[in-house]
């Protein structure tokens, strides 16, 4: 059956697109969106792979149980991990790194890790995220100024001028992402202070750490977490934007996992 | 989060109580199923989306709540978004006879509030459905009427249906910004670095539905009223005060040749216009049971 509903630990239902065939990669993916965003990047391994591509808790058709926490989704991962066999290769996007690395850490059976631009700020090159960020969220979401915690993700979190968003926010360009304001309070949870989390030190399987060398702070994080982790590669797809384009970064992973 | 809307079974037009909205979908003429809500009490209203919108997303997203004391506000997922179906080829009348279904559902005959490209699907809809529709409220249709910013090109459609065919959805969306929004060059480059990047390139096939909804009003040429001298159902034009002139001025010119229009210009609002500064103007027009035509008059001149 497919999209699969499946039941995490704590009786949230995550929702499955499974797709291909060849050993499982488990996609985590969904920051500002839902599993549609990793979509063509689960069609271009397809071929090689069963690729898992699911809804995070709070996304898309997945469930959530409150109160929200990082150990939630890592239960996710465990099931559908256990949904694809009892181990798999994992790819994680973004602010999803933090996911993928506290369920390698904790012994989740995963066999390989990639990661693409985990968004840890360990440099002065970019302001740092505020410390009440996720309060400010919260009271945002109170009075349900959505357009408002989306201005403020973009700013204070991703480190976009604010001239940009003031512009683009008059513009179509903005509705869409309108529509999952109410994520970004989990997704600052997960980040926490956005530093390298501690347990990295303790994933022992073999990483590949991806950055576009497009984004100055995001390379310095990728370095970082690669010099941290204990068996790590380090791989820049050169010109590649935070977005990175399907096309690029899908040969680096199926070769990674392939290899 | 945003509501699970329920999407009827094929052939049903079934009505779910879903806390205080209700949810439900209405067949359209080409066999495409609409998904709808409605919330309130009153004459009906239908709100009407603009592009890359739909329930729940977008300017129009707090306002059934702002109008429910005096409406039956409906809101609906255009086709191709949301949870409505799509049906190729797609026709501008398509998108009428969507309405014109809609309309049906609740009771035979509603006002239309649009924004943007919505407000002229809206004006469209008047034109085709004058049976139906009672009165119309646009805001900031975006005609270019004059040379005060680059014209899209006429073969505008071809190009966005040509892109998404063939799976370069991103450059559909970068084109569509460019031409038929006038983002700055800067803007349309920096927009894979946002997030809502995916979310817009998820709704890339649409574009070429707002753009053909335009027609040939944003090639820099001034409006005539030829295409709506049909009209007789009262409409007001409403604009952003801070809006940039172009759209100002289009709103100026729309009010002057419909037959029966006045226009409101809103203090402080640009494009995305707040809720709290719309739904007050919108009450006091829908409410109003005096026909504009006697008073074509443009309240404040910016």
């Amino acid at each position: 059956m497919n999209p699969n509903q499946i039941t995490s630990k704590d009786g949230t239902t995550i929702e499955v697109e499974c797709s291909g065939t060849g050993d499982p990669v488990v996609i985590i993916g969904g920051i500002v969106g839902d599993r549609s965003q990793q979509a063509p990047v689960a069609e271009l391994l397809a071929p090689q792979f069963t690729v898992y591509n699911y809804d995070r808790r709070g996304h898309g058709s997945s469930g959530l149980t409150p109160p929200y926490s990082t150990d939630g989704e890592v239960e996710d991962v465990a099931a559908v991990i256990d949904l694809a066999g009892g181990s798999a290769c994992v790819f994680a996007t973004s602010g999803c790194s933090v996911i993928a690395l506290q369920a390698a850490a904790t012994g989740v059976p995963i066999t390989k890790l990639a990661l693409w631009e985990p968004p840890f700020i360990v440099d002065d090159t970019r302001p740092p995220v505020p410390s009440d960020y996720r309060q400010q969220l919260e009271a945002l979401l109170a009075e349900d100024r959505r357009g408002d915690m989306v201005a403020l993700f973009l700013t204070a979190a991703a480190g976009i001028p604010a001239p940009f968003v003031d512009q683009l926010r008059q513009s179509p360009f903005w509705a869409p992402q309108e529509a999952f304001a109410p994520t970004l309070i989990n997704d600052a949870t997960m980040m926490g202070d956005y530093s390298v989390p501690t347990s990295t030190v303790s994933v022992d399987v073999p990483t590949l750490v991806l950055d576009g060398g497009t984004t100055p702070w995001l390379t310095t994080a990728a370095d970082t977490v690669a010099s941290v982790l204990p068996d790590a590669q380090r791989r820049t797809l050169a010109g590649q934007q935070h977005n990175v384009e399907p096309e690029a970064i899908a040969p680096a992973l199926a070769a990674h996992f392939g290899g | 989060m945003p509501n699970r809307h329920f999407r009827a079974l094929p052939g049903f037009a079934t009505i779910v109580a879903m806390t205080e909205s209700r949810a439900s979908s209405s067949r359209s003429r080409d066999g495409t199923d609409i998904a709808f809500s409605q919330i309130g009490d009153g004459p009906p209203l239908v709100l009407i989306d603009s592009a890359l919108c739909h329930r729940g997303v977008g300017p129009n997203r707090k306002l059934p709540d702002c109008l429910r004391d005096d409406f039956t506000v409906v809101t609906y997922d255009r086709r191709g978004r949301g949870e409505s179906g799509d049906t190729t080829p797609y026709a501008v009348e398509r998108e009428v006879e969507d309405i014109a279904g809609l309309i049906a559902a609740v009771g035979g005959s509603a006002s239309l509030y649009g924004i943007s490209s919505g407000g002229a699907l809206a004006l469209e809809a008047a034109r085709l459905l004058p049976d139906l529709v009672e009165r119309v409220a646009v805001y900031e249709i975006p005609f270019v009427v004059d040379a005060s910013r680059p014209a899209a090109a006429p073969d505008l459609v071809d190009r966005l249906e040509q892109l998404v065919a063939a799976g370069r959805r991103g450059e559909a969306v970068k084109l569509f910004m460019r031409e038929a929004v006038s983002l700055p060059s800067f803007l349309v480059r920096a927009m894979p670095f946002f997030p809502g990047w995916s979310a817009n390139k998820a709704l890339a096939h649409t574009l070429a539905y707002d753009v053909s909804i335009m027609g040939d009003g944003q090639q820099g040429r001034p409006l005539t009223g030829d295409r709506w001298s049909s009209l007789t159902v009262p409409v007001l034009v409403a604009n952003g005060a801070r809006s940039p002139d172009w759209v100002r001025a289009a709103a100026v010119q729309l009010a002057q040749v419909l037959p029966t229009a006045s226009r409101r210009s809103l203090p402080g609002q640009r494009h995305y216009v707040k809720p709290d500064a719309i739904a007050p103007v919108l009450t006091e027009f829908f409410s109003s049971t005096t026909n504009s035509t006697e008073h074509n008059h443009n309240e404040v001149t910016r």
